[in-house]
């Protein structure tokens, strides 16, 4: 009969319009026919009758109907093998413990190599373990997936409040400072995709394997001074590359002090700690005040004149003057009842191998924008030391021409290199003491950097090949 | 914990699927290999399966099959 039901033989098989309804549900509308039929068989609870209570069966029931009578067969009854507790994981809502047991016993269900075994998926079908094993790893991937949701959209909640935080700080001021400096917040905030300025101090306590027992109001005072040192540097930055807007300054200096009220507030009886956020502070605008002094040219249109190249040594400045990027996780630690110096030392140079690799990764893209506007970071200086270059003048667009050579040359591997190698020594200096567990979102941060610059030589490789051919 | 099991049990899970052979997926039966593209996650891990349980269906569903075909390949009664 045109729009079902449909019939095997002589008889209409509830199995089969199933499987028809699936694929018409897909591919076009539902065919009302059946779905009348289907309701009936669902209403008089045909499901439980032996040939329909197999997992497929029960899989599409689940995919099709979101009826709670059968959500309810599935997740009391026929738990007895993998794929019926994955079928139930995938139905089961609002019940995470149920949940949490269905997904320990599944995991702990799979074999070595990675399988499950082959299970009979419905009456006259035996079945494979590759078709087994996708279909349970299809519901655990969906569980994982639904996780991370939920995990993000708390992590945007927390995010929020620091950034609402950070604005009720310069809310009360007066005008124009108050919308100029909102604005300025909003911009850091909203290109925070990561949450690595609001959150970072909040990512380091959930890696830590004890608790540190920092209220959500610490953590939000401590995202508020990430995102104030931000602000403040940010501005400072642009003056010191000759680039500032004297309107911005007030705005720059206010975030100063709000940032190291908030890191008062925070842990507002470490007295220590707050010893230690100056002295940060000043190594910070000491190695800002060495940058100017050294790793400047001048450049005047076309022409560049470079007198001596800065000696980097081991890139220790390059993570020194941001290392107030890392004063949220530190001030975690300063909290935490395990942290010792020796290991407070460890995740310090941990941080610091991280910023470094960060700025390297950066300043791989950034170095024809550097040169240009006389700066001499540390690629750009890597590529002039790689070209032998003597002190003197030079036109600045021949230069840049030989200098893209060199760097795709020699310099681009190098600095790729020894960034992965802080990576590196960031995961080893984490370990060392074994605080953090084993997977946690300041190791996802590494991997990201360690993934990028993998990415970035393996580009280079592709384009060095094409330019052979 | 639970979510380390879970992403440990993907990883192996994954990596034992990324290996199928070419001859395991030619002897997988219709249903199974179509049920199989059907329920798999979208992840980088499992491009290279799908596409392959994708070109094993296009090679079979082809119109001389779907005219001769038998329909208890695809559907189960």
């Amino acid at each position: 009969m045109v729009g079902g039901p449909y019939y095997s033989g002589n008889t209409i098989e509830i199995a089969a319009n199933f499987q028809i309804a699936r694929f018409v549900q897909l591919v076009a509308k539902p065919l009302p026919n059946i779905d009348i039929l289907l309701d009936h068989s669902i209403a008089t609870k045909q499901y439980e009758s032996t040939e329909l209570a197999h997992p497929y069966i029960l899989f599409l029931l689940a995919t099709m109907y979101n009826r709670p009578e059968i959500m309810q067969y599935i997740a009391t009854h026929r738990l007895q093998t993998c794929l019926h507790r994955a079928i139930a994981l995938a139905v089961l809502k609002n019940k995470a413990v149920a949940q949490q047991r269905e997904l320990v016993a599944i995991c702990n269900e799979q074999q070595s190599t990675g399988w499950w075994k082959n299970e009979p998926l419905a009456e006259n079908w035996p079945g494979s373990q590759i078709a087994t094993t996708a279909l349970i790893v299809g519901i655990l991937a969906a569980q994982q997936q639904k996780r991370a949701n939920k995990s993000f959209s708390a992590l945007l909640r927390q995010h929020q409040a620091v950034a609402q935080k950070t604005k009720q700080l310069f809310d009360s001021r007066t005008e124009p400072l108050r919308s100029l400096a909102l604005a300025t917040v909003n911009k850091v905030c909203q290109a925070d995709k990561g949450f690595e300025i609001t959150l970072l101090a909040y990512f380091f306590g959930q890696a830590l394997k004890s608790s540190a027992h920092l209220t959500n109001k610490q953590y939000t005072l401590l995202g508020a001074a990430s995102v104030c040192g931000w602000v403040a540097y940010t501005i400072y930055d642009d003056f010191l590359d000759e680039e500032g807007t004297p309107v911005q300054l007030p705005i720059a200096n206010i975030a100063m002090r709000s940032s190291l009220d908030c890191f008062r507030s925070a842990l507002s009886e470490d007295n220590n700690f707050q010893r230690y956020v100056a002295h940060i502070f000043t190594e910070m605008d000491e190695a800002n005040a060495w940058e100017v002094h050294n790793c400047r040219f001048t450049v005047q249109t076309d022409t560049i004149i470079i007198i001596q190249l800065p000696k980097y040594g081991k890139c220790t400045v390059l993570a020194t003057r941001s290392f107030a990027h890392a004063l949220g996780p530190m001030a975690v630690l300063a909290h935490h009842t395990q942290s010792t110096a020796k290991k407070i030392r460890y995740i310090e140079a941990a941080f610091r191998h991280y910023l470094i690799a960060r700025q390297l990764s950066d300043d791989i893209y950034d170095w024809p924008d550097d040169i240009q506007a006389g700066s001499a970071s540390y690629v750009v200086t890597m590529i002039l030391r790689d070209m032998r270059l003597q002190p003197g003048t030079y036109t600045l667009s021949i230069l840049l021409t030989a200098m893209r050579k060199q760097f795709r040359h020699t310099t681009m591997i190098r600095t790729c290199e020894l960034a992965l190698n802080h990576v590196r020594a960031a995961r080893r200096s984490f370990a060392k003491y074994e605080l953090l567990q084993t997977s946690n979102s300041i190791y996802t941060f590494l991997d990201d950097l360690e993934l990028s610059l993998h990415y970035s030589l393996d580009q280079h490789t592709k384009a060095c090949a094409l330019v052979k051919t | 914990m639970a979510n380390n099991l879970l992403e440990h049990t993907l990883t192996q899970a994954f990596a034992a699927l990324h290996a199928v052979s070419e001859d395991e997926i030619q002897q997988l039966s219709l249903i199974d290999c179509t049920l199989t593209l059907s329920v798999l996650p979208d992840n980088n891990a499992l491009t290279g399966l799908r596409s392959r349980l994708a070109g094993r269906l296009w090679h079979q569903l082809n119109p001389r099959w779907i005219h001769g075909g038998d329909l208890g390949e695809v559907f189960l009664y």
